[in-house]
């Protein structure tokens, strides 16, 4: 493996930081303390040994939870209940039908009129209202969640943070939330006061929650998204169609805007999921669209 | 017929002002170029009356063929092709914005939500975030966490059981339906193609 580049040993300093100091003493989202202490942590970084391990589901869930309470801390929550509730149950359906349905998943909707979705370890998934207002109907909502699910359900956001961690800060988080948080718990299963939330909200503060994930992944999201959609009993051409509207949108745009990126572009995506047109997309192309319900919530 | 530029040409276009780029152009592609086109097909293929496989042809399209986008429904695009609107099939269609390896989302976020690619994307430095309000890279790594909308956020929580109810009201019903394998990459299990870059 390549040595670490100066930002990401930044990042691990800074994750081990959130990590070692996420004592009683500093229990909800003591950002301070945790920068205060990144001398301290370098120090103890160096004796950390303990061979990497398998986060367990608590300690994922509380993770995302601290990630989750930051992005809220940038981005509004968009006012409509109404709204909020129905994405809601189209996400837990969804979810229901994964291997993974007993999370305690949760949808947000937020305000802004970006185009952005998300999904965050622990089965917390965020997409804007810009994104809403250009849906058609609720199977292109439900392949979107649907992708966003799979993400969680195969653990890609989590395992990214690990592989960007490093195994010694890792092992570090495991320490740390075994001793105390998951004591701590209890009452406070949405108090956010545990390390690993505190450890949530260290990876937005440094950046390691914020790396795009390998496009390969991004990929298979798409394939076990569409399975996802389709077990849900929704047509699974549904995210075809939202990827359609993603490629049409950026042909917009890249007329104001040139900046090029990483990211595996729709038609690269939309060729990726052509793939899958006799096996899943052509079999139910016939199940459930769902064009009035939808409307009928989003554009209210 | 309909025979589109090739790339450089196009994306130079896009960048030159108007009477430029047509002064730059040979005749027979300017007239070409001047009409309207979201997308090119990339492969022969047919416009269709409905967006199902068996509908009746309305006529057939060669590849490279321009077409205004009018819709969407379910993998097929609705589309303007010379006089004619129809259907083709959207794995059949190269919108413009791909040819110049411009991405998915870098223009319309640049931020965290690779678009249901449900990653995050940095935006890089410098560049305006167009139509981003609280979801650039900095806005969201100089956030507090804010408790209270999290706590909103769980209380807004569907349980399985209205989740339910709310498939049925939908008439959806839950079928079996087995993960498809990466026939790309077969030899390699998902476990070990993580996350890093």
């Amino acid at each position: 493996m390549k040595s670490l580049p100066p930002m990401k040993s930044l990042r691990i300093v800074l994750l081990i930081g959130a990590l070692t100091c996420a004592g009683p003493g500093f229990a909800q989202f003591n950002l301070n303390k945790i920068f205060d202490n990144v001398k301290k942590v370098t120090e103890t970084a160096s004796k950390l040994q303990e061979a990497n391990r398998e986060i367990s589901q608590e300690e994922e869930i509380a993770m995302g939870q601290g990630i989750a309470a930051s992005v809220l801390g940038a981005s509004a929550l968009h006012p409509n209940q109404e709204l909020q509730q129905y994405v809601n149950r189209v996400g837990v359906w969804i979810a229901s039908q994964s291997e993974r349905p007993d999370l305690p998943w949760m949808f947000g909707v937020l305000e802004t009129d970006t185009i952005a979705a998300f999904a965050i370890p622990g089965g917390i998934v965020f997409v804007s209202h810009g994104l809403l207002k250009r849906l058609n109907n609720e199977s292109e909502l439900a392949g979107v969640l649907a992708h966003e699910i799979a993400h969680v359900v195969q653990k890609h956001n989590l395992k990214a943070i690990q592989s960007n961690a490093s195994g010694e800060a890792w092992s570090s988080l495991g320490k740390e939330v075994a001793g105390q948080a998951i004591a701590r718990r209890g009452s406070d299963r949405y108090g956010l006061k545990s390390a690993a939330a505190d450890a949530g909200v260290g990876l937005v503060k440094d950046g390691v929650f914020l790396r795009p994930l390998d496009r390969g992944l991004e990929f298979e999201a798409d394939r076990v998204g569409a399975v996802l959609a389709a077990r849900a009993g929704y047509d699974p051409n549904g995210l075809v169609s939202a990827q359609q509207m993603l490629q049409a949108a950026t042909a917009e745009e890249a007329n104001a805007s040139h900046f090029l990126s990483s990211h595996p572009p729709p038609a690269e995506r939309i060729a990726e999921m052509e793939k899958l047109a006799p096996k899943l997309l052509d079999r139910f192309a016939g199940q459930a669209q769902l064009e009035a319900r939808y409307k009928q919530v989003v554009n209210k | 017929m309909l025979k589109i530029m090739n790339r450089p040409i196009r994306t130079f276009l896009r960048i030159l002002p108007l009477p430029l780029a047509i002064a730059a152009l040979p005749g027979a592609a300017i007239a070409q170029d001047a009409t309207p086109r979201d997308a090119v097909t990339n492969r022969a293929t047919e416009l269709k009356a409905s967006p199902t496989q068996d509908a009746a042809t309305v006529a057939p399209l060669a590849a490279e063929a321009g077409v205004k986008v009018v819709g969407r429904q379910s993998g097929w695009t609705q589309v303007q092709a010379g006089d004619q609107t129809g259907w083709v099939r959207a794995f059949h269609l190269r919108f413009q914005s791909t040819v110049s390896g411009s991405s998915d989302s870098g223009a319309l976020t640049g931020v965290l939500g690779g678009v249901f690619g449900g990653s995050k994307k940095t935006a890089p430095k410098g560049t305006s975030n167009i139509g981003v309000r609280g979801l650039s890279t900095e806005e969201l790594q100089s956030a507090a966490p804010n408790a209270q909308a999290f706590a909103t956020l769980v209380g807004l929580r569907a349980d399985p059981t209205t989740a339910k109810r709310f498939a049925d009201d939908g008439k959806l019903v839950p079928v079996k339906v087995d993960y498809v394998a990466d026939e790309s990459a077969p030899a390699e299990p998902p476990a070990r193609r993580g996350g890093r870059r």
